[in-house]
């Protein structure tokens, strides 16, 4: 199997429809994509435009109807649920818009979290590192309910993060907060992203956000319309 | 069959001997144990019966028995030697020491089954390990080769049955990938270098092109003093764009390649900030543009002064560029939690939506800035992009509704 | 109001799953407070109709009252009938007993007989027969007709020898199927006959009678009223017999209103408890949804009414279910009772009979009213709680994003490395609460389940009947006193010539499967300080018993060895019991009865001990056997033990009976049939509690699955959201495996642990009780097992049909799920 590895995620021909009849709606419209390897690819498009469900798909949260999605080369949705989280927790790390921490661990425990699913050892220094960088070194053992919306955002960011993953989706990673802290998240996300050579695809409808990104995809009516 | 099975053939069966010893000695205690404890157990009932020792004597029928009239001690002793040798004779002979021999031959059997389905599964578990270990090898010549994008994917495969395994596949296709992108990335690099040659090459043939246009004029036709002069204005004027061309080519060239490194220090925004605007100062002057600054107190941030007063001169010199005569450029500073954010508002002639994400790109300008301001080749926000971006910076424009863009610069208040 | 109706009943739709849960644990609280009264108020009564029909309707008699006290007591204020019977003697009859009595009419009435045709008896040579009798006699007759009839006259307290005489039938009883097949008749003679027989002065009668019950109405106090009589006129109390399940029959015993209240209680509160805690675990999540009715102007008032609403609307559709499901299975269990039991006793065929034909209703509108009182009333308070919370929530508390309103630590020390078991435990420990609530009301029942098998597992028939019976079979001479027939039947002469010989034991022990047999000895003794009339007998325990008889002992000290001196004993706490002031250290002076000897003797009891019947066989004087039987020249072998190696073997068993019948002058007891006696009573009682308990359970049960479901629920888009950071379906499930596993667990330590501690001072009491004749303590092990095994494939399978249907909604419904 030969690919071409400046891309890292490839979709073909993916197809996600909801609904039947005249109720159908096409949240992914047979969409040819192609995602560079070390890049911010932002994606933008209106409410409905079915971006989210576009993510979904490539994160492997949910199965197309349709098509392939293939992350370094491997088709993901030929994987068996088991190994398909098992490969979502090393190559694809989540933000979500509303952080989606888990509100029982506190802030520590949530960002190790995702290691700890994959069984893999905690380097104390690694995570500390992690978290100094991200600005919450002094937070780690307060609980997500005493955490502002910025602190949230970052911890779950830095929950993304922790494990390397080889791409970073993020679904509206701002849309709660106010445009301050969505600057400071931000540059923030754009400077790790940088550092760490990582992958950004993000969902944004805010063309201040979309401007950030190396390149930008606009979906339309579950198609993409190329920047 | 190699050596090396040989030699573990030969392993197991020396422990299947071990345990053979092991097992009949202990088998060999366990009886003895019984045994006696069956003696003493026929002992006691004769002692506590001693009504019966008779009966049970005379049933032995042993010659001994008649001699029996002697003191307790004795007679303790003389039963004892009668129950032994009663004993040596079953040993031989009852059906009990027939059951003893099948247990034992059992065990002894199932020693060996047990042996020999444990060293099939280490030979059967070895096998797949040499058969993994090869295929190993041979993705390491691959990667020798320089293919790197063609590690066979071991995910449905049965031999690579373990989780261990499947994580040393994992990580060797891992690796493919990153020498991959890695040659991709030295090629990217060359091929940026040789784009970026094509670029200013481009960029530099047309002011050269009217330069020699100029100069050809003036050398070969007879021109009248005043049209003479005319031309070497507007040779001289060339020669400026030219020399402000190359001045931004060179940084840019520097800096795309590497060749300079930003060298971020806690120092004075207000500093490098007053360094920029009065850099633009006259020229804002000129076109009587009035530049404000907001700006509480001044912060120590970590920046590079040199590169980043570079940068907000060139997004300041597009404030002043695109608009018009007796407007107002508003720099404000304000300190975020980890960040400084530096507004430039100008009341220009703003960017087109769809441009937004194409000001950045080398070399780019808008068609309506085209228009407006002849000068200029479309590296400046390319460049104040890059420079803020490598010191962990952002920028973005916003456009207002009314009149005019802002653009958003923030910069990391800690290194 | 009618809008937050239609709120309550569009929750109560949306809420389904839950509400449906909330519904079967109502309806299984119906059912059971329907079942426990209807089925314990209708057992009593059809027990107590075939007792009002079966048992003579006399409230006591006295014994032996002369004709003098006779006319005194008639003129007792408290009597209100009496009638009375004499017993003349015994019809001489190779294999039937035909007895001879007196009655008068009253005392007909009052023993429910009535003659088929004719007269009683007036004339001396008067006689009531049944066609039985005169099968018997191997004569046949009619009215007017004589027969003659060969008798045996009580004179002196003993039978006399055989007459014949001629009577002339005057009437006939009609026979009963027992009559029949017992071979046990009744016929009447008439007083003069008894006057002409016996002497004046030895002439007793039974003085029959019912009180006057106007303010009498318990059992007690008509007990209280007829041992007041027998005191006033020297009545003792061995010669009063009450009739006591007529009484209980006829008037209300008060022991049992408060048990049936007790049960009605622990069913209330196992039904409140569940029900709370379902309303708890799930109002917590909706408290939300509350908060926004609030913001959008609904009052506490309101809010309140929609939250008691809906329960009540679920209420109201589950009472009828579990009415209608009570009454069913109420009659089913009856009806089952009936058939298990009918072979048992004369009574449960009449109570069959009496089912039959529906003489008793059995609806009660009380238990119905009751049931649904109780339930509505378990709702209610259920509710009550909820209610209030929903009420007292603020609104921005409620808008707000993730407000569940509970105030959480905002830092917490933290594990440096999560695992799902820790995940498990920190959510566990974030609900603490609400995990708390559930595992104790599970807990509640669990404990409640494991006393009473506590108690169940102790009434083990096998040892029921291992105290009752030593050995497997019990071989005994016939004894009769006071026979002048036979007087040969009386111990003292049996011990003349003792059929229980080495002779009979050594032919014994030759058959197969027979270990052992063991031979006790009794010597009959009287004394001053026992009653007069009152025989006791030294019990001589041979020695293989030793250590029994020094483990049985609880006061004083006395070894083996020291009761084979001859004048030491050891007392049965039995006989303690009607002579309290016998003590350890008191001396006895008896009169020994060997055969045609007697002498004085003085013993002194060494301690006091408490025996199974099994091996006192009432004999509660206890001494070695080798110095009873110096006590007596004869052989006075009361009893062979037969221990045999199998419990019950058909061949030894007919061998046995082989020799009982050659010998003629022995009978037999069998363990084995102590063993089905105690069974088939203990297996009503077992099967009747452990279905009560299980439907305890089922209750509990929906407790479990509620609380598993809506920690799921709940958790939904948390749940999604770890899968989308790379949770696996089997980490999941490993995850909710765990938090059953808590449940679980904690139920278990809590039922199994609490249960088994609580049931040894329940097992003491019903031992001191002799409910079931427990004697030792037994560990519910099976219960325990079976509580562990269930609860643990419940949470398994819960774990997994909960998984499933948290799969059923794709990752991303419910990574974008909010409530």
């Amino acid at each position: 199997m030969s690919t071409d590895s400046s891309k890292i995620l490839v979709t073909k021909n993916l197809v996600k429809y909801y609904g039947t009849g005249e109720n159908q709606v096409r949240a992914v419209d047979h969409t040819d994509l192609e995602i560079e390897r070390g890049k911010f690819t932002a994606i933008v498009g209106r409410s409905g435009s079915g971006k989210s469900t576009l993510l979904h798909l490539i994160g492997g949260l949910d199965r197309p109807d349709e098509g392939k999605v293939l992350i370094e080369g491997k088709d993901i949705f030929a994987l068996k649920d088991d190994r398909l989280a098992a490969f979502r927790r090393k190559k694809i790390g989540f933000i979500f818009q509303d952080f989606n921490l888990i509100p029982s661990l506190n802030v520590w425990e949530n960002i190790v979290l995702p290691l700890g699913l994959d069984n893999r050892r905690v380097r104390r220094e690694d995570v500390e590192e992690v978290l100094e960088k991200i600005g919450i070194a002094d937070k780690k053992d307060t609980m997500p309910n005493a955490l502002s919306g910025g602190q949230k955002q970052r911890t779950a960011i830095a929950r993304a993060l922790v494990t390397s993953p080889a791409m970073i989706l993020a679904d509206e990673p701002t849309g709660n907060l106010d445009s301050q802290t969505e600057l400071e998240v931000m540059s923030l996300l754009k400077s790790c992203v940088k550092d760490m050579g990582q992958t950004l695809v993000m969902i944004t409808h805010d063309e201040m956000i979309a401007q950030m990104s190396d390149r930008m995809i606009e979906i339309e009516d579950g198609k993409a319309v190329n920047c | 069959m190699d050596r090396n099975s040989h030699k573990k053939v030969r392993k197991y069966i020396i422990i299947y001997l071990v345990f053979c010893v092991f097992f009949s000695v202990f088998f060999f205690i366990l009886e003895r144990y019984e045994s006696v404890n069956n003696r003493q157990r026929m002992f006691g009932l004769i002692t506590a019966h001693p009504e019966l020792e008779a009966e049970i004597i005379a049933a032995w029928e042993k010659p001994e028995h008649t001699k029996y009239e002697e003191d307790p001690l004795t007679h303790t002793s003389k039963m004892e030697k009668i129950l032994k040798d009663k004993y040596g004779y079953a040993e031989n002979n009852t059906a009990a020491h027939r059951s003893w021999w099948i247990f034992w031959g059992v065990g002894i059997l199932a020693g060996a089954l047990m042996t020999g389905g444990i060293g099939y599964w280490d030979c059967r578990s070895r096998e797949d390990f040499r058969e993994n270990l090869l295929i190993l090898h041979e993705s390491l010549e691959q990667f020798r080769r320089g293919e790197f994008d063609e590690i066979p994917d071991y995910e449905n495969d049965d031999r690579v049955n373990s989780e261990e395994w499947r994580k040393v596949w994992e990580s060797l296709r891992e690796l493919g990938v990153y020498f991959a992108a890695l040659k991709r990335a030295f090629q990217e690099e060359e091929d940026s270098t040789k784009a970026l040659i094509t670029d200013i090459s481009h960029q530099l043939k047309t002011p050269l092109a009217s330069l020699r246009m100029s100069y050809e004029l003036v050398s070969d036709y007879q021109l009248t003093h005043e049209e003479r002069m005319e031309f070497h204005e507007q040779e001289e004027k060339e020669i400026e764009k030219l020399e402000i061309l190359l001045k931004e080519l060179v940084n840019l060239s520097r800096l795309e390649t590497h060749m300079i490194q930003l060298k971020p220090i806690q120092a004075s925004l207000r500093k490098t900030l007053a360094g920029a605007v009065s850099q633009i100062y006259m020229k804002a002057k000129n076109k009587d543009i009035e530049i404000q600054v907001e700006m509480d107190e001044d912060m120590e941030i970590c920046h590079d002064r040199k590169w980043t007063e570079e940068a907000l001169i060139n997004v300041l010199d597009n404030a002043v560029k695109y608009s018009q005569e007796h407007t107002k450029v508003t720099v404000r500073v304000k300190p975020l939690v980890r960040n400084v954010l530096i507004e430039i508002e100008d009341e220009g002639m703003g960017i087109k939506k769809e441009e937004l994400l194409r000001i950045y790109h080398r070399f780019y300008r808008g068609e309506r800035a085209k228009k407006l301001a002849e000068e200029g080749a479309g590296v400046g926000l390319y460049l104040a992009r890059m420079i803020l971006e490598r010191q962990g910076g952002t920028i973005s424009a916003k456009v207002k509704s009314a009149k005019g863009t802002v653009f958003r610069i923030t910069l990391q208040s800690r290194g | 109001m009618k809008m937050t109706t239609r709120v309550a009943y569009d929750n109560m739709k949306y809420y389904k799953s839950r509400n449906i849960l909330i519904g079967i644990a109502t309806v299984l609280t119906t059912m059971l407070l329907l079942i426990i009264p209807t089925v314990g108020k209708g057992m009593a009564d059809l027990q107590f109709a075939a007792v009002r029909k079966m048992y003579p309707s006399w409230h006591a008699l006295y014994r032996n009252v002369d004709e003098e006290t006779v006319c005194q007591l008639a003129a007792h204020h408290d009597i209100s009938v009496y009638g009375l019977r004499s017993d003349a003697g015994y019809m001489n009859l190779a294999d039937a007993d035909v007895s001879m009595m007196f009655m008068d009419a009253k005392g007909l009435a009052l023993y429910k007989m009535e003659l088929a045709e004719g007269n009683l008896p007036e004339r001396k040579d008067e006689i009531v027969v049944s066609e039985g009798i005169l099968k018997e006699l191997g004569q046949r007759g009619d009215i007017g007709d004589t027969v003659s009839v060969p008798y045996q006259i009580y004179r002196g307290g003993a039978l006399d020898l055989t007459e014949t005489k001629e009577f002339k039938i005057c009437g006939f009883f009609e026979d009963s199927p027992s009559n029949l097949e017992k071979r046990i008749y009744t016929s009447l003679v008439s007083e003069a006959f008894i006057k002409e027989e016996v002497p004046k002065e030895e002439i007793v009668y039974r003085f029959l009678f019912q009180i006057s019950d106007t303010d009498k109405s318990t059992t007690d106090n008509i007990e209280t009223a007829i041992e007041n009589i027998a005191v006033q006129f020297d009545i003792s109390e061995n010669e009063t017999n009450i009739n006591t399940e007529y009484l209980a029959a006829n008037y209300v015993d008060p022991v049992t209103i408060p048990a049936i209240i007790i049960i009605m209680a622990i069913i209330m509160l196992a039904g409140v408890i569940t029900i709370y805690s379902i309303y708890y675990v799930s109002m917590n999540q909706r408290v939300q949804e509350f908060g926004r009715l609030k913001a959008i102007g609904a009052t506490k008032r309101q809010i309140k009414q929609i939250v008691l609403r809906e329960g009540l609307c679920v209420a109201v559709l589950a009472i009828p279910a579990g009415l209608a499901l009570g009454t069913l299975s109420s009659k089913a269990v009856m009806s089952l009772f009936i058939y298990l039991f009918k072979e048992e006793s004369e009574l449960m065929k009449t109570i069959g009979e009496i089912t039959r034909n529906g003489e008793v209703s059995l609806c009660y509108w009380w238990a119905y009213l009751l049931a649904i009182t109780v339930t509505l009333c378990t709702v209610y308070i259920s509710l009550l709680r909820p209610m209030h919370k929903a009420a007292k929530i603020s609104e921005v508390e409620a808008m707000h994003a993730q407000g569940s309103g509970k105030k959480t630590q905002s830092r917490r020390k933290g594990y440096e490395y999560i695992t799902v078991g820790r995940l498990t435990f920190r959510n566990l420990m974030d609900n603490k609460k609400k995990s708390a609530i559930t595992v104790i009301s599970m807990a509640a029942t669990g404990v409640f389940l494991m006393v009473v098998a506590t108690v169940l597992s102790c009434a083990n028939p096998r040892e029921s009947a291992d105290s009752s019976i030593v050995g497997q079979y019990e071989i005994s001479p016939i004894i009769k006193e006071n026979d002048k027939e036979h007087p040969e039947l009386s111990w003292l002469q049996v011990q003349k010539d003792n059929p229980l010989d080495e002779n009979l034991k050594r032919q014994i022990e030759k058959l197969k499967g027979v270990e052992k047999v063991e031979a006790f000895t009794a010597i009959r003794v009287t004394g001053e300080m026992f009653m007069e009339g009152d025989v006791n007998a030294i019990n001589g325990v041979p020695e293989e018993y030793a250590k029994e008889l020094e483990k049985g002992i609880e006061k004083g000290k006395v070894t083996y060895e020291e009761l084979k001196s001859g004048d030491k004993v050891i007392l049965d706490s039995a006989l303690k019991h009607w002579y309290p002031d016998l003590d350890v250290g008191s001396k006895l002076e008896l009169t020994v009865h060997d055969g045609d000897r007697e002498y004085e003797k003085e013993f002194e009891i060494a301690a006091v001990g408490n025996y199974d019947s099994g091996l006192t066989n009432y004999s509660w004087l206890i001494m070695a056997k080798e110095a009873a039987d110096r006590l007596s020249e004869n052989n006075s072998n009361l009893y062979f033990h037969i221990i045999a190696d199998k419990d019950y073997d058909q061949k030894l068993f007919e061998s046995l009976e082989e020799i009982v019948k050659s010998s003629g002058r022995i009978e037999m007891r069998t363990w084995k049939r102590e063993y089905d006696q105690w069974k088939s009573a203990m297996a009503t009682t077992r099967g009747a509690t452990y279905a009560f308990l299980g439907i305890l359970a089922l209750i509990s049960v929906m407790n479990l699955i509620n609380t598993m479901l809506n920690s799921v629920h709940v958790r939904k888009k948390e749940l999604g959201m770890m899968q989308a950071i790379g949770m696996s379906d089997s980490q999941l499930m490993k995850m909710l495996q765990l938090e059953g596993l808590f449940y679980t667990a904690g139920t278990l330590v809590i039922s199994v642990g609490l249960g088994s501690i609580a049931g040894y001072p329940l097992f003491l009491y019903a031992k001191n009780q002799g409910i079931f004749s427990i004697t030792t303590y037994h560990y519910p092990a099976a219960a325990a097992i079976i509580v562990t095994a269930a609860l643990i494939l419940l949470q398994g399978l819960l774990a997994v049909g909960i998984g499933k249907s948290v799969k059923k909604d794709s990752l991303i419904e419910r990574v974008r799920f909010s409530e």
